[in-house]
């Protein structure tokens, strides 16, 4: 089953660079430098949708007291964390010959950046804690509390983005994307989330052995 | 014994016990002195510069003492061998959570009120007619800061990198907390018309909602065992 | 605008080096374990010194 979703995976991303390299054309105002959106946008949508999958397993969890969805937690999170930092690099480095930066404190950067620093602490608690069934109970809580805390931090650094300043600094929406790009972007997206749907489903496995050679 | 009791108890056990030891709190109030002279050293008598960084600095103090406070809120147990009676309590146990909150609360309150008495008497800054509204951003500021110190202290109290862990966890989650409380104050600093101010109150308090519901809901399972 | 495409590069190959790395190290916690539950069924049953030597389970590359 594994086996099968990581040559999926594969497949898929070389589809996905067909299309990101091949069939989308090249951008207007920034030239060929846009291409790293169809890596640096999926990213992120997987890295969130694998948080909600965190945040889920952890909340079976505690309800349920099931080993795989404390596993599943964990994998995901992690994964979601791999993720997320992938974005934040290629973001950077698109940005640096669009804007001119490697950084800069906008509104999807920094939300971003801070959720990447409270998963970091997930991975942190993970390590500390030396009994397994007491970790995986305190990092149940925290996925929770990390997860439900997304929502939060993005608002919190919108409006202070946002407020007091004229609507032209605001990034301009994507809702006139042409077709041929937005497809790119949902196969790149479908690809990522393959991607990222083997990496939990092996990490769970290892966990799984992991917990087996302890027993 | 009723829920509230017990809450009731716990918080009563640990301001006394900070009372006669006032461990806590005078290394808060020494801390946050420290910062006020180092601001002072580092921004010298430029008057402007001095007021756009003071709600950063005024946070920046309230948040590293919470800090330091909160992570020693459950060693009284910890280093007493009260860790299993916390266990062993009867009945919902988010009651000692209620408890440690109510307790964290009222002594990060009381440091916060002598520190900005204080950074008022030395920056000279006037802030009788934004007092209600600052207390509000205060006590909604710092009770976010509390319901999710205690929930994490009571989960990294047993582990052995407690000092460095906590931190980690508490800082990344305050981070809309620290937002919404310094923006809120800048605002009102800066005498802003209320209605730039009532988007943060409504932050803090949606957030300090979510962070006392979690709160009660997980403190039963971060103590059974 | 100029094409950047040291960028784009840069970008994606940092993407496969992180992706690759962490695939890797999946794959070296797997054959750790494989050979941790190896080690575990030899001692439990200790071959007989007439048979075949059989080959460890955990020796054969696996298919992945």
């Amino acid at each position: 089953m594994v086996t099968v979703l990581g040559w999926l995976a594969a497949v898929a991303i070389v589809v996905g660079l067909a299309m990101g390299f091949g069939m989308a054309p090249r951008e207007v105002t920034q030239g060929n430098v846009q291409r790293i959106m169809y890596l640096h946008v999926p990213a992120v949508w997987v890295a969130y949708l694998a948080f909600t999958v965190g945040f889920v397993a952890s909340v079976v969890y505690l309800a349920r007291r099931r080993e795989a969805a404390d596993r599943l937690a964990h994998a995901a999170c992690e994964v979601g964390t791999v993720f997320l930092g992938v974005n934040i690099a290629t973001g950077a480095i698109w940005g640096k010959p669009t804007w001119g930066t490697w950084w800069t404190w906008d509104a999807r950067l920094t939300s971003v950046a801070v959720v990447f620093v409270m998963f970091l602490a997930y991975l942190l608690l993970r390590q500390a804690v030396e009994d397994r069934e007491r970790g995986a109970r305190y990092a149940a809580v925290l996925g929770i509390v990390a997860a439900l805390n997304i929502p939060l931090v993005h608002f919190s650094v919108y409006w202070w983005r946002t407020l007091h300043q004229p609507p032209s600094l605001l990034k301009p929406g994507a809702s006139t994307m042409p077709p041929i790009i937005l497809a790119a972007l949902l196969v790149n997206f479908g690809a990522l989330a393959i991607l990222g749907a083997y990496f939990i489903a092996r990490r769970a496995r290892v966990l799984a052995g992991e917990a087996e050679a302890m027993a | 014994m009723s829920y509230a009791r017990r809450a009731l108890i716990v918080a009563w056990k640990d301001l006394v016990v900070e009372r006669r030891s006032k461990e806590t709190l005078n290394s808060l109030l020494f801390f946050s002195l420290a910062l006020l002279f180092v601001f002072q050293f580092t921004l010298g008598p430029d008057r402007e510069r001095l007021a756009a960084v003071l709600p950063g600095v005024l946070w920046l103090g309230f948040i590293l003492s919470g800090v330091l406070g909160l992570g020693r809120t459950f060693l009284v147990e910890r280093d007493n061998d009260c860790w299993e009676a916390l266990l062993l309590a009867p009945g919902d146990k988010s009651a000692v959570y209620v408890g440690k909150l109510a307790a964290s609360l009222a002594l990060m309150l009381v440091v916060e009120a002598i520190v900005l008495a204080l950074f008022t008497l030395f920056f000279n800054v006037d802030l009788w007619p934004v007092l209600p509204g600052l207390a509000l951003v205060i006590v909604l500021g710092t009770l976010g800061i509390a319901a999710v110190g205690a929930l994490f202290a009571a989960m990294t109290a047993q582990v052995r990198t407690r000092e460095l862990l906590f931190p980690v966890l508490l800082l990344p989650v305050l981070v809309p907390v620290l937002l919404g409380t310094v923006k809120a104050t800048e605002a009102l600093l800066l005498r802003e018309p209320l209605t730039s101010v009532a988007h943060w109150w409504q932050l803090l308090v949606a957030a300090d909602v979510v962070y006392v519901v979690v709160g009660l809901l997980t403190f039963d399972v971060i103590l059974e065992g | 605008m100029p094409d950047n495409w040291g960028f784009v590069a840069a970008a994606y190959g940092l993407a496969a080096v992180v992706f690759g790395g962490y695939w890797r190290w999946l794959r070296g916690r797997e054959r750790e374990l494989a050979a941790l539950r190896a080690g575990r069924t030899i001692r439990s049953h200790p071959p007989s010194r007439t048979a075949h030597p059989r080959p460890e389970p955990g020796s054969r590359a696996p298919l992945q």
